[in-house]
């Protein structure tokens, strides 16, 4: 048994790329041990800005052995086939066995093929990693045709037996060397460290100022802000994106608190937010009293000989520079807005670019506003106030500061709008609409806002399906998943009675429309899943269904999946499976034209009568149910005729000499079948 | 410690120097950044190797802002250097060129945070970082893949110093107007601004007002068709009966029209769709360019 540590050691790799590294070497390394059958207990990764790491516990010293079969040439090939075949095994024609395999009988030998030890395992698995790595952004560099993220400078790889002895494995790579030793963090305490085992690796590491593990590093800024923030009343204000970011720019991190020049404190609290963590990836801390964003943590990878005092000098001073820059733009802005008012920025949306096949933003808000006016009728929604919405929901992209400071958008659009004294839906809207951003973004909640929300989503999709600009495997450069996606929660999440089917065939041609329609409810299907709806609720549902109306799917789905749990829905498969498995059998064996309406004089038999008189309530029943909305109804008058199909096959026999008869008793199975499938694809149902 | 804007010239030069670059001297056109010069864009093509710094002037026309922003300029001058093959050692190598210019990193905050590079125009990309120093981007940092659409190999490292922010930084000065251009106990003593205030205001109006824009919409057809032309040449120079492929001279006719396409985004006369015509019609000068440097001598 022994410890394994595998470090690639290179240039800064870039934070956000960090997280997939550490996941991608842990799945890769598993997979390579299983595949090859080389025992573990535990395998860990660890990333830094300059490492990608990996440590293996209680590995095997070496792989079991065991017995591979060859196949050679069939019986009664050549005899010098079959002595070839022998030969490239160095054994002798005799020891040859015959075995028989589907395609014939061949010739076979066994072969004993030995475990291989650790150290092969582990230069195979390393070698292929440093080769193939999944980047999803690599390079060269100097010579080399080497790809890594950033140049790989050296690779760490070492086996340990037990506390004194250990192995470095060499993995023979031409464009880079494996090395005996790593290194300490390459500003504080650069110098080589060569570990004695696991731990020691660590100790060092830490001793010569790098923290592998990245929570850990985490920690450590949470606790020391904390720290600072003990008598300030203050608190910062969450971002788990930011943190992570820094926690990956940092192998020692040092935390700093600033303040903030008194001349900026009155600009939005967005604006300082926003300017603070992208350009200087600094925290934005609040004063809980007088709730404005008063000063900042910014973390150094750093441990100053003068306590830091130069680099959050430094920092500050390169903050008030882009404050000053920032509120230069505000206030230009704010002159705009006071002068002549948020709707002047629209007509300036005519000189940017949307898409160069679609056409200018102000083209985009036109048709915005002209979807916004069919949405707003379907939902009631009061449509003066979303047309003037929609012609001010992108009318902040040429203001000064979203021009800067482009994530603000929508919310510097509200800042404005409320300046303005512009009614408080109205300027909500211009911020909500973007809503949901993130997969765990709540949706907007105010009519007006879902207005156009929804037209701006229709639009984008609409758009880019009409220039043929799909998402396409990973690609997805105009976040289109992400608009459908944000579609379907907001009509879901809000329950809305929608049909966006309808207004989306209005706007395309028809192969384009289904295409779009097919695209929405893939990612419909993806929302249900997670939702815990089985895949066979969805396919009864969905199955050669048009997502016209995602929120009634929603809605009946819900519905089919509490029945499932019921007693009555066994009555009702029960109704549904004899008629339909005699109508499939008879379908496929003969070409009868087969109707829903079944005549009530070639009936021969009561119960034939009885049945068809029920299915008539019935009908009657789920189709008032349906125009309810009621699924749950539906679904038990759809459950009431089962009495009445027990007889029915009890005593009545389908085949009949005369063909009409016939016929007309599958007519009334058809009628069944017809009438369930208006609810749902019962068959697609697991029970 | 250095003591003015350009002792720290002088000081990179020194440095980079005893690094065996060669020390050449600024282009002579208009270019919007150092990565224009010859000795990058062209340079980068090829198998040879090639260690190069030096000065450029760049002009942006769009950052022009009359000489009263503190840190914006449409005129300002970049520190360049090249290393072609990138050395295994390059970023010690650009660490200690800070301490050459008086960075003492015993208290000051290097990160290298991510920033890939991609010049439109140019028809280049390459990955690397922005260089912070507390918190302050002082380079540029990027390692070459592509330049004119061809393949860089070997890959090519550049380090591009913002001059005038690094000299603040150095300084400890925060308008940049205000920076010592020579030293301030010399005889004569100058400031940056002394030097360009009044020129910062001229081409500030010039740029976004004045800028004839027909003579502009035709200096950058002109300079389209004379680049083609230049290039579509028979490679058999009929007076020498040497093979003489005229790489540079047509690859000045892109830069010129790269600068007037500058010059009219600045004016506001391009549109949205037209920007990105222009950009593609600039593209495809400089990798016919790099193709044509490709096939002769020097590539």
């Amino acid at each position: 048994m022994s410890d394994l540590i595998l470090e690639f050691y290179s240039e800064e790799i870039p934070s956000r790329m960090q997280k997939k590294a550490s996941i991608d070497l842990k799945d890769i390394f598993t997979e390579g041990l299983v595949d090859a059958g080389l025992d573990y207990y535990k395998i860990e990764t660890f990333v830094t800005p300059r490492r990608l790491a990996l440590i293996v516990k209680g590995l095997s010293n070496s792989s079991k052995s065991y017995f591979e079969e060859k196949r050679g040439p069939r019986v009664g090939s050549p005899e010098k086939a079959i002595e070839g075949f022998a030969r490239s095994l160095s054994i002798d024609k005799s020891s040859l066995f015959i075995k028989k395999e589907k395609k014939g009988d061949f010739y076979f030998h066994k072969v004993h093929q030995k475990g291989n030890s650790a150290k092969e395992i582990i230069v195979k698995i390393s070698t292929d990693i440093i080769s193939n790595f999944p980047w999803k952004k690599s390079m060269r560099w100097g010579e080399g045709n080497l790809r890594w993220v950033r140049p790989l400078k050296f690779v760490y790889c070492a086996l340990f037996e037990n506390d004194t002895s250990f192995e470095i494995i060499d993995l023979r790579l031409k464009e880079i060397s494996s090395v005996n030793f790593t290194l300490g963090h390459y500003m504080i305490s650069s110098k080589k460290i060569f570990p004695k085992n696991v731990n020691d690796y660590l100790k060092q590491l830490v001793e010569n100022k790098v923290i592998l593990d990245k929570s850990e590093r985490k920690k450590i800024i949470v606790n020391s802000y904390k720290k600072l923030l003990i008598n300030e009343n203050s608190c910062v204000i969450d971002d788990e994106d930011l943190i992570d970011e820094i926690v990956g720019l940092v192998e020692w991190p040092v935390v700093f608190l600033g303040y903030i020049d008194e001349e900026f404190l009155t600009l939005p609290k967005e604006i300082l937010q926003v300017t603070m963590k992208e350009h200087q990836k600094f925290i934005s801390v609040i004063n809980k009293e007088t709730e404005v964003i008063d000063k900042f943590i910014v973390v150094a990878n750093m441990l100053a000989e003068d306590g830091g005092e130069a680099i959050l000098r430094g920092n500050s001073r390169v903050l008030r520079s882009r404050l000053k820059d920032a509120k230069f733009f505000f206030e230009n802005d704010i002159k705009v807005i006071e002068k002549k008012g948020l709707s002047s920025f629209t007509n300036n949306l005519n000189k940017v670019t949307f898409h160069n096949k679609i056409g200018s933003q102000l083209d985009r808000v036109n048709n915005i506003e002209e979807i916004s006016q069919k949405i707003s009728k379907l939902l009631g929604v009061d449509n003066s106030k979303c047309r003037i919405a929609a012609r001010l929901c992108k009318a902040d992209l040429v203001t000064q500061v979203v021009s800067e400071l482009p994530e603000l958008q929508g919310v510097v659009g509200k800042i404005y709008a409320d300046h303005e004294g512009i009614d408080h839906v109205i300027s909500d809207s211009i911020r909500e609409h973007y809503l949901p951003i993130k997969l765990n973004d709540r949706v907007p909640s105010q009519s007006i806002s879902i207005v156009i929300a929804i037209s701006d989503r229709i639009n984008s999709l609409i758009s880019f399906w009409k220039i043929k600009e799909k998402p396409t495997g990973s690609k997805d450069p105009f976040a289109l998943r992400r608009s459908a996606i944000g579609l379907i929660r907001i009509i879901i999440e809000n329950k809305l009675d929608i049909n966006i089917g309808k207004l989306i065939s209005s706007k395309l041609d028809n192969r384009d429309s289904n295409d779009l329609i097919k695209f929405l409810e893939d990612r419909f299907r993806v929302y249900l899943l997670e939702k815990d709806f089985d895949h066979d609720l969805l396919e009864s549902c969905l199955q050669f269904s048009n997502l016209n109306n995602p929120y009634l799917i929603y809605l009946k789905i819900q519905s089919i999946k509490e029945f499932k749990k019921t007693d009555e829905f066994k009555k009702l498969m029960n109704s549904y499976k004899r008629p339909i498995n005699i109508l499939n059998a008879e379908e496929k064996k003969n070409n009868y034209v087969l109707s829903d309406a079944p005549s009530k004089e070639l009936f021969e038999k009561n119960d034939e009568i009885v049945l068809y008189k029920k299915l008539i309530e019935v009908e009657s029943e789920v189709s008032d149910a349906l125009e309810k909305h009621d699924f749950k109804l539906a679904l038990q008058s759809l459950s009431n005729f089962d009495d009445e199909i027990e007889n029915f096959f009890k005593n009545v026999v389908i085949s009949s000499d005369k063909t009409n008869i016939k016929i007309n008793r599958l007519n009334l199975c058809y009628k069944i079948r017809k009438l369930m499938h208006s609810v749902a694809y019962f068959g697609q149902l697991n029970l | 410690m250095p003591y003015s804007f350009q002792d720290i010239i002088h000081k990179l030069s020194d440095y980079w120097s005893s690094e065996g670059c060669i020390i050449l001297q600024p282009y002579d056109l208009e270019v919007g950044a150092g990565t224009f010069h010859p000795a990058t864009t062209l340079r980068a093509l090829g198998k040879k190797n090639w260690q190069a710094a030096y000065v450029q002037p760049s002009r942006r026309p769009t950052d022009g802002r009359y000489g009263e922003n503190p840190n914006r300029l449409q005129h300002f001058y970049q520190y360049q250097v090249i290393l072609k093959p990138s050395p295994y050692e390059i970023q010690e190598l650009y660490l200690n060129s800070l301490r050459a210019i008086g960075i003492n990193f015993k208290n000051h905050d290097i990160r290298f945070v991510e920033d890939d590079w991609e010049s439109p125009t140019l028809g280049a990309w390459g990955l690397g970082w922005e260089v912070w120093c507390d918190g302050m981007e002082v380079s540029q940092f990027t390692y070459f893949q592509q330049v004119g659409g061809i393949d860089c190999n070997p890959v090519t490292g550049e380090l591009t110093y913002g001059l005038e922010r690094i000299a603040m930084f150095v300084l400890g000065v925060d308008n940049v107007m205000n920076l010592p251009f020579n030293d301030p106990k010399s005889l004569y003593p100058k400031k940056y601004g002394d030097v360009f205030q009044q020129s910062e205001r001229e081409y500030s109006r010039w740029n976004f007002d004045i800028a004839n824009q027909e003579l502009l919409l035709h200096h950058f057809s002109d300079y389209e068709k004379e680049c083609v032309r230049i290039l579509s040449q028979p490679k058999i120079d009929p007076q020498t009966g040497m093979s003489i492929i005229m790489v540079q001279p047509a690859y000045d006719y892109c830069i010129k029209a790269s600068h007037i396409f500058n010059l009219l985004d600045s004016r506001g006369v391009i549109s949205p769709t037209e920007r990105q015509n222009y950009i593609s019609r600039v593209r495809n000068l400089a990798k016919s360019c790099a193709e044509a440097y490709i096939m002769s001598e020097e590539g």
